[in-house]
């Protein structure tokens, strides 16, 4: 136990005096009513001895007292001896090697700051994973365990390099503490920086013992397998590590043991398994090390075969056979198009020959010799295959009867064939018969000697017929690949089919050559998690990808990503403590985590405070005052949460508390105040002629003010000015709400006609989602719902008046239609001044066109208040005749 | 306005205590009725007092002949000497102090139903009661005239002076005036040559004085206050100055004739109305 600041402990001296003042200070006097107090008239008051504090409050504030000194002093439980007073510079590793023991580098950089007198201590900090590191600061050293604090581990390794030459430029003269991860780069760097950080100051070197590294560092192919290298540094003892294979949506496919010899820095897993579970694998990762280099991102070129398809058609439409072998292999393989020698020569893994009855003798050649070699190939029937002159070769599994061989057909007697098996013994056994398959037409092959059958039809001819050659297979498929011959194309067995075909093929693990940037499809942290790519994560040009450098994580199309992982094996990793010079200290964090209790303690005196205040309450039965201090507890406690909410908007509160009209302000003052004025001169009218009382319009910005809380707001259209699209998404918020938006080019006669407004409120409305218009109709609810009008009248009356069509109005928004467009100019013609003066003509027609148009206004109004109600007013009769044609 | 909305709820709670005063009254006096007083009671009509024999002098019309005829040779005159009734007037302090309890009930009210029994008990006896400042008036009218009239506010601490036509008063108050004031007031009631009743009512917590620590006394009113270090140490003053102050006022009673109770609130009402009852029988 020690404290961070022992100094405050002698204030524990003035207990003493705080001790005799709060025995001199009586308690404050009980009061008590009294009804005899026409006696104590003539007694003095007797000073004789002032009443003594009664002992427990006594206590409890001498408690509290303490509580509040040793708690501002500090006290620190398991408190960290005192550190150097010379500047503190700390390098830290923050590449994913540190990673898995990422908390115990923070721990540390904290009880460095911890340290009594860290206070006065300048820090620097230097981050070695960065493209250009530097020292920052000069910092306090709580603001750099803040900054580590804060920070999290880099999916790269550490730059020593640079860290070097920065150390070197910045000449600084510091103690130092290098946090290296559990494995470093074994790099002339990092001697470097060494002697960079001797010559700066005494070194000490932050190490947890026992805690190595454990980085995959390549995955290749191996026939059907993939290998794993795993590398380590820190034990050299024999060990299995365990190696977890994850598909994509994070399900474990397989745990693989690694095994490491002794003495071994590397070891190999053989990751053997079917081949459509390697294709699902996604990521490799070591049990227990949660590191990005112990991730590895399994994109297409280790999971896929390479097919080359040899086809014609178009591959969207139904009735050709590529379609159905597009669509078949595109889960099983990377599809490439081409002549059939030439796929041969690309290092294809299986030949689709759709089709093909008669070869070039070049090709046949090639295709030959490259199914000795080990290639698959897998050919389909048809009318060109049917009628080959020449089916011989070594491409075929065996000599084809001409002509093939149709059932079903008008002329014929057979009836179409099922499909009645797979072979036990081939490739295809085990595969559920779908009962619905029919082959109406085939091709026949004569007996070969060395064919396989590994299906057949019900009359035992064969569906597919097979042949090995070499380290190789051809495979005939009898009929089309399209459904013209049979129904497979079309039947679950044929993808099914296919995969098991596929299988037999070997996988050449190439590596797809990106032909441009790609865009980050997922990162990888430092801990091997992968994440969505911030907003400024770059493309990663083709060069990086080619190079595996760049930010590790996935990159290209979502389908069939590519792969950058962390570390690929160079430089080679090594203990951090190899090749230290002598003189360097060494520091684990030993010990238990540093305990603070000063705010216990304060918290322990605020509540005996509260406590005494309650009993002193309590002693002089003063209720009023128990239920204050009662009342001050509790609003004390979530005062802290209520601090954070934000204030609201005060006009909103004001708006909310009122029913008001709002219009949009246009920033031309003179619209402005026209559009209060009009306004105001509605509210007048409205209260004077309805239930409804509306508080004093306001103008507002959508784009900044809460629209929710006016049920109606007018919005002048002015030729010019920019309306920002914050302004119009809060308008398309508040109709889409129920709001009343109201509209008004203000130009009469000429609405319609292409006049700057006009061009401006399309344009506008071009820019918003504004949901269908039509004209107002006859017997809108508009025109009804107060009034009984003709129309919307405004200033003038010229020119047609849109608003949301009948078929759009929702639910939601209880039938109000939320639109009204028009240029009828209603609020100069509601405007009056503050007296009531109108301030404006009203146009034709005089005051009585003003009435119109004040009536207009109550409509408009009462419509966005009252909604749906005043729409079935209008419709009661209609109701009615209904009611009663149910009731007979 | 405000006044007058204050006058009108200060006027409806005592109406509202009125049917409680006259129940508690009429409680308390029942009691006594019941009690001490019962057979004396009983028997003929409420107004018969005696019959005495004719003597010469008295007017015919006063012979009741029923009674006579009764006793052959002597004639019978009904005395109607209850028909002039005594005027018992009943002053109940509504000073600031009365509204005192430290448990139980105020002074005010014990002083209240002390008056208002006392009212019934005598209104039962054919006396004619009033207030200090009012008529005197028999039967339950007398009753709760008088139960208005010491419900209505009053700031009086001093017993004012009684109608001339007065036979008998009645005062009931603590008496938490100045001793000078109080016994000149007295013997100005003196001067009237009326028999007084003083019944002195005191809370318990004057009489114990059970106060300890720093205390700060209120009078009721909160007018006034009295602030003291260690309540327990001036005890003996307040108990000196109290027996003084009631010594005094016992002295002029004794002086003067007068009955003086003293009556504490923790002790039912009915000894004293009796004790009342029979310093006015006497």
């Amino acid at each position: 136990m020690s404290f961070a600041a022992p100094a405050l402990l002698l204030a524990l001296a003035l207990l003493v005096p705080l001790w005799w003042l709060l025995r001199a200070t009586p308690p404050a006097p009980r009061r008590r009513t009294f009804g005899g107090l026409f006696f104590l008239r003539g007694a003095k008051a007797d000073k004789a001895e002032p009443a003594r504090t009664p002992w427990p409050v006594l206590a409890a504030r001498l408690a509290a007292a303490a509580a509040l000194i040793v708690g501002l002093a500090g006290p620190v439980l398991n408190a960290p001896e005192a550190g150097g007073t010379e500047p503190l510079l700390i390098v830290l590793d923050d590449g994913w090697p540190s990673a898995p023991d990422w908390r115990a580098r923070q721990e540390a950089v904290a009880r460095e700051a911890d340290r009594p007198g860290a206070n006065e201590r300048q820090a620097w900090l230097l981050r070695t994973v960065a493209d250009a590191p530097g020292p920052e600061g000069p910092m306090s050293l709580a603001e750099a365990a803040r900054i580590v604090g804060d920070a999290q581990p880099l999916p790269r390794l550490p730059d020593y390099d640079g860290a070097a030459d920065a150390l070197r430029a910045a000449r600084l003269d510091a103690d130092v503490l290098w946090l290296p991860g559990a494995g470093v780069p074994d790099t002339p760097g990092r001697a470097r920086l060494v002697r960079e950080m001797m010559s700066a100051g005494p070194l000490t070197v932050f190490r947890r013992p026992g805690v190595g590294t454990l980085a995959i560092t390549g995955l290749r192919a191996d026939g059907g397998a993939l290998i794993a290298d795993v590398a380590r540094t820190g034990s050299q003892a024999a060990a299995d590590a365990t190696m977890r294979v994850a598909a994509r949506d994070g399900r474990t496919l397989a745990d693989i043991a690694v095994p490491f010899a002794a003495g071994g820095d590397a070891a190999a897993a053989r990751i053997d398994l079917p081949l459509a579970l390697r294709n699902e694998a996604a990521r490799l990762s070591v049990a227990g090390e949660r590191s990005a280099g112990a991730t590895w991102l399994i994109d297409a070129s280790a999971r896929r075969v390479r097919a080359g398809l040899v086809t014609e058609g178009d591959a969207d439409s139904l009735l050709t056979s590529n379609t159905y072998l597009t669509e078949a292999l595109a889960p099983l393989a990377l599809t490439e198009r081409g002549a059939p020698e030439a796929l041969a020569a690309a290092d294809t893994d299986v030949i689709v020959l759709d089709d093909v009855g008669t070869l070039r003798p070049g090709a046949e050649d090639a295709l030959a010799a490259w199914v000795e070699a080990g290639g698959l190939l897998l050919r389909f029937a048809g009318p060109d295959t049917a009628n080959a002159q020449d089916t011989d070769g070594p491409t075929w599994p065996a000599p084809l009867r001409g002509g093939g061989r149709s059932f079903g057909g008008a002329l014929t007697w057979a009836t179409p064939q099922p499909l009645a098996g797979f072979a036990d013994e081939g490739p295809l056994a085990g595969l559920a018969v779908p009962n619905d398959l029919e082959v109406r037409r085939q091709v026949l092959s004569r007996r070969g000697t060395d064919s396989e059958t590994w299906a057949y039809l019900a009359d035992g001819t064969p569906l597919v017929t097979a042949r090995r050659m070499g380290g190789g297979v051809v495979v005939l498929i009898h009929v089309t690949a399209s459904p013209t011959w049979s129904d497979l194309p079309l039947s679950g067995a044929f993808p099914a089919m296919l995969r098991r075909i596929l299988t037999l093929a070997g996988t050449s693990a190439l590596s797809e050559r990106a032909a441009g940037p790609m865009p980050a499809l997922a990162l990888l942290d430092g801990y091997g998690a992968l994440s969505e790519p911030a907003g400024g994560a770059r493309p990663a040009d083709a060069e990086a990808l080619a190079a595996g450098t760049g930010r590790p994580g996935l990159y290209g199309p979502a389908d069939a990503p590519v792969a950058v992982n962390a570390y690929d094996g160079s430089p080679a990793l090594t203990s951090p403590m190899r090749g230290l010079p002598p003189g360097t200290r060494v520091a684990g964090l030993e010990g238990a985590a540093t305990r603070r209790f000063g705010p216990w303690l304060i918290a322990l005196a605020l509540i005996l405070l509260a406590l005494d205040a309650g009993l002193v309450a309590w002693l002089s039965r003063a209720r009023g005052t128990v239920a204050a201090v009662a009342a001050g507890l509790v609003v004390f406690v979530p005062q802290a949460d209520a601090q954070q909410r934000p204030p609201l908007d005060s006009q909103a509160v004001e708006a909310a508390q009122t029913t008001r009209f709002a219009y949009v302000e246009t920033g031309d003052p003179a619209q402005d105040r026209v559009s209060r004025a009009g306004l105001y001169g509605l509210t007048r009218e409205t209260l004077r002629r309805s239930a409804l009382e509306p508080g004093q319009p306001v103008g507002v910005d959508p784009a900044r003010d809460d629209l929710s809380v006016y049920p109606m707001i007018y919005w002048p259209i002015l030729p010019a000015g920019d309306v920002p699209d914050a302004a119009l998404y809060a308008l398309e918020d508040y109709m889409n709400g129920g709001g009343l938006l109201v509209i008004d080019t203000m130009d009469g006669e000429r609405a319609g006609a292409r006049g700057a407004r006009q061009a401006r409120l399309r344009a506008l409305l071009r820019r918003m989602d504004t949901p269908p218009l039509e004209p107002l109709t006859d017997a809108h609810v508009l025109t009804l719902s107060f009034y009984r009008l003709d129309a919307l009248h405004g200033r003038n009356s010229g020119g047609p008046v849109w608003v949301e069509a009948a078929g759009a109005l929702r639910e939601t928004t209880d039938g109000v239609p939320t639109l009204v467009i028009g240029g009828r100019d209603w609020a100069s013609a509601w405007a009056v001044d503050d007296d009531g003066v109108p301030l404006r003509s009203p146009g034709p027609g005089g005051e009585r066109r003003r009435e119109f148009a004040y009536r207009s206004g109550v409509n408009m109004a009462m419509v966005a208040l009252t909604g749906s109600y005043k729409t079935d007013q209008v419709h009661v009769s209609e109701f009615l005749e209904r009611l009663g044609e149910e009731a007979e | 306005m405000a006044d007058q909305a204050a006058l009108q709820r200060a006027g409806e709670g005592a109406a509202g205590g009125l049917p409680a005063l006259l129940t508690e009254a009429e409680r308390v006096a029942g009691a006594l009725a019941a009690g001490a007083h019962g057979r004396r009671r009983a028997g003929s009509g409420e107004t018969f007092w005696q019959y005495r024999d004719y003597a010469h002098g008295d007017a015919a019309s006063l012979i009741d002949w029923r009674q006579s005829a009764r006793a052959p040779g002597r004639y019978f005159v009904r005395q109607t000497e209850w028909e002039t009734a005594a005027q018992v007037h009943v002053w109940a302090d509504g000073g600031d102090s009365l509204d005192y309890a430290s448990a139980g009930v105020t002074k005010r009210w014990r002083a209240q139903v002390i008056a208002v029994a006392l009212a019934s008990l005598l209104s039962r006896g054919g006396e004619r009661i009033g207030p200090m400042d009012g008529p005197a008036r028999g039967g339950r009218a007398g009753v709760t005239a008088l139960a208005e009239r010491l419900l209505a506010p009053d700031h009086a601490g001093l017993p004012p002076m009684p109608p001339e036509r007065a036979s008998r008063v009645v005062l009931i108050s603590d008496f938490h005036e100045e001793t000078g004031d109080v016994l000149d007031r007295f013997a100005g009631l003196r001067g009237l040559g009326r028999p007084v009743h003083v019944v002195q009512v005191s809370d318990p917590a004057e009489v114990s004085f059970p106060y300890s620590g720093r205390t700060l006394f209120a009078s009721p009113s909160g007018a006034e206050h009295r602030e003291y270090g260690e309540a327990r140490s001036v005890r003996a003053a307040y108990d000196a100055a109290r027996s003084a102050h009631l010594g005094a006022l016992e002295d002029a009673c004794a002086r003067y004739g007068w009955t003086m109770l003293r009556h504490v609130t923790d002790a039912p009402a009915t000894p004293v109305l009796a004790g009342l009852h029979a310093g006015m029988a006497a």
